[in-house]
C-alpha cells in the first residue's frame, strides 16, 4: 500500500534545481522504439498461415500486468496502437482505463498532487505524440506506459535539489509497499513472480529496492534516509538487484 | 559490438531503470540509449521486470480537468482541419486494419545492410524504417529509407497473395495529408524505389505508409482507388544516430534474428 513515509514526505520539500530536465534532449521514452531491430522473428514457416508476433508463453508473460485479465491488457494494447494511428476515441479510451493507476502512481513518487498531475498531463501528451513507437513484441502496453509515467517522475524529481530529508528515517521503518495477500490473488503474475523473488531478498535489500521504486530516490537520498553509507546503500540494491535477476530468470 | 553487456553494465542499465542514478548519471545513460546502444535492450528487459512493482500502488482517480487540460495541450478542442470525406482520414477506414506493431523483420535489416555497403553515407544521413503490418496483423512489408540517396528499399515479409492482374502499391499518408503515390511493390522480391524531394520532404515519424491494391500499372487516378491491405508507421533513427549507430543496431538485430 502507499502508506505515507515521513522521509518520502520530506523530501516533496525540496525544490529548486530545474536547470536540466531530460526532456527535449533525448528520446528517452523511445528506448523500447530504438531497439526493435534486436528482436528475433520468427521463423518462415512459423509465418504462414499462423498468428506469429509473437509466441504464446511470451504473450501471456507479458500480457498480465496490473490488474488486468489478459483480454484487458490486450485491450490495452490495441488501444495503445489505434492511437498510433490517431484514433482520438482510442486515446480517450486508453486514459480512462490506466490514468487512475498512472495517477496514483505518480502521487505516490512525487507525493505532491499538483506535480502529480503535471507529470501525468505530460505523460500522456506524450503517448499522444509517442504511440507509434510501441513496440508490442518488446514490452507489454502497461510496461511501456509505466516506464514512461516512471520516467516523466523520476526528471521531475532530480529537477528538484538533490539533496534530502533531515529528517532521517531508519529502514525499518520504511513502509512494507507489498500488497497483502487478498489483493495479491488480483495481482498479475508477472508481479506475484516479482514479490516472490522479493521475498526471497534481505529484508533491507527488498526494502530499499521498493523504497527505491517508489520513491525515485537517488542512492545518495535513500542512504541517509535509511542512514546508511552510500557505498552500504548501493552494494545493497545492487545486490538485490542481481539476486531478482537471477530469480526471475528461473 | 554486440557482446552481451556484463554484470556491470547491467546493473547501470537495472539502476537506470530502478531510478537511483543523480541527474548526471541518469542524462548519461539516457543519451547513450539515445545512440542505440546495447544497453537499449538490458534497459527494456529490466523495465519489463521491474515495472509490475507498480501494481502495488493504490489507484487514484485523477481531477477531471485533467484529461480537459490534456484536450486542450493537444489541440482535441478544435475542429480537426480539413478532415471531411477524405478517405484516409477516415477512422473507418483504420479500425479495420488491425495492425499489430510487429517488429522490423531481418529483411529490412538486410536492405540496410545493402545500403550501407553499397554507398557508405556521409555521418548526417538518417535512415528510416517501418513495419507495414497486413489486416491480419501479419507483416506484410518492412521498408528501410535512406534519405541521404533518396531512396527506398521494401522488402516482403510474407504478403498474401494479390491477384495476377492487380498489384500493390505504396502510398506515404504524411500526417493529415492526401496519400502521394510511391510506386509499386511486390509480394515475392524486394523493390527499391525512388524517392522524389517531395516524397523526402514528407518523410518523417507522423507519417505512415499503406499499401493499396491497384490495377496492374498502378493506379489510374493518382489516388488509391483499390482497397488498402497495410499500413505502418514510420519510425525515425534517433536523433544521434548516424550510419555507426544503425549500423551497430544492425549487427545486434542480425546477431539475434539467425
Amino acid at each position: 500500500m502507499a502508506t505515507d513515509t515521513p522521509c518520502a514526505a520530506a523530501n516533496t520539500d525540496l525544490r529548486i534545481r530545474r536547470s536540466r530536465g531530460l526532456d527535449g534532449v533525448l528520446e528517452r521514452d523511445g528506448i523500447f522504439n530504438d531497439n526493435r531491430h534486436a528482436r528475433t522473428q520468427p521463423s518462415d514457416e512459423q509465418s504462414r498461415g499462423l498468428p506469429r508476433a509473437r509466441p504464446p508463453q511470451q504473450a501471456l508473460r507479458r500480457g498480465q500486468l496490473m490488474n488486468d485479465t489478459s483480454s484487458e491488457t490486450e485491450t490495452l494494447e490495441r488501444l495503445l496502437i489505434r492511437t498510433a494511428m490517431r484514433d482520438r476515441a482510442a486515446f480517450s479510451r486508453l486514459y480512462e482505463l490506466t490514468s487512475a493507476r498512472l495517477f496514483g502512481l505518480c502521487v505516490r513518487m512525487l507525493r505532491d498532487r499538483g506535480e502529480a498531475e503535471e507529470v501525468l498531463q505530460e505523460a500522456f501528451i506524450s503517448i499522444w505524440r509517442r504511440a507509434d513507437g510501441y513496440d508490442s513484441t518488446l514490452a507489454s502496453a502497461n510496461t511501456w506506459l509505466t516506464t514512461l509515467v516512471r520516467n516523466r517522475a523520476i526528471d521531475r524529481l532530480r529537477q528538484r535539489r538533490e539533496d534530502t530529508s533531515s529528517d532521517p528515517l531508519g529502514l525499518e521503518e520504511l513502509p512494507d509497499e507489498s500488497r497483502g495477500p487478498a489483493a495479491d490473488a488480483e495481482a498479475s503474475e508477472d508481479y506475484r513472480r516479482l514479490e516472490r523473488c522479493l521475498g526471497q531478498l534481505d529484508t533491507k535489500y527488498s526494502r530499499s529496492v521498493r523504497e527505491a521504486f517508489f520513491s525515485g530516490a537517488t542512492y545518495k537520498e535513500l542512504a541517509i534516509r535509511c542512514e546508511v553509507p552510500l557505498a552500504t546503500m548501493k552494494s545493497w540494491i545492487r545486490r538485490a538487484l542481481l539476486q531478482l535477476r537471477t530469480c526471475l530468470e528461473t | 559490438m554486440n557482446t552481451p553487456l556484463n554484470d556491470d553494465g547491467d546493473l547501470r542499465c537495472a539502476e537506470y531503470v530502478l531510478g537511483v542514478l543523480d541527474a548526471d548519471a541518469r542524462a548519461a545513460m539516457a543519451q547513450e540509449l539515445a545512440a542505440g546502444g546495447a544497453a537499449a535492450s538490458a534497459v527494456a528487459e529490466w523495465a519489463r521486470r521491474l515495472a509490475p512493482l507498480a501494481e502495488a500502488v493504490k489507484p487514484e482517480t485523477p481531477p477531471p480537468r485533467l484529461w480537459q487540460r490534456i484536450c486542450t495541450r493537444l489541440e482535441f478542442d478544435r475542429p480537426a482541419a480539413e478532415s471531411g470525406g477524405r478517405l484516409w482520414e477516415n477512422l473507418r477506414l483504420w479500425h479495420w486494419l488491425t495492425l499489430g506493431s510487429g517488429a522490423l523483420l531481418a529483411g529490412a535489416c538486410a536492405a540496410l545492410v545493402f545500403l550501407l555497403v553499397h554507398r557508405p553515407p556521409t555521418p548526417a544521413i538518417p535512415y528510416m524504417a517501418a513495419t507495414i503490418t497486413e489486416n491480419d496483423g501479419q507483416v506484410g512489408w518492412t521498408a528501410t529509407m535512406d534519405i541521404g540517396n533518396a531512396r527506398m528499399i521494401v522488402v516482403p515479409a510474407t504478403p498474401l497473395p494479390v491477384q495476377a492482374d492487380r498489384t500493390p502499391e505504396l502510398w506515404l499518408i504524411p500526417e493529415g495529408g492526401r496519400p502521394i503515390a510511391v510506386g509499386l511493390i511486390s509480394t515475392r522480391a524486394p523493390i527499391t524505389l525512388r524517392l522524389s524531394a517531395r516524397l523526402v520532404a514528407r518523410l518523417g515519424p507522423t507519417a505512415r505508409l499503406a499499401v493499396s491494391i491497384e490495377p496492374q500499372g498502378g493506379s489510374p487516378t493518382g489516388a488509391p482507388t483499390g482497397p488498402v491491405i497495410a499500413a505502418g508507421a514510420i519510425g525515425a533513427a534517433p536523433a544521434a544516430a548516424g550510419p555507426a549507430a544503425a549500423a551497430l543496431r544492425l549487427g545486434r538485430a542480425l546477431h539475434r534474428a539467425v
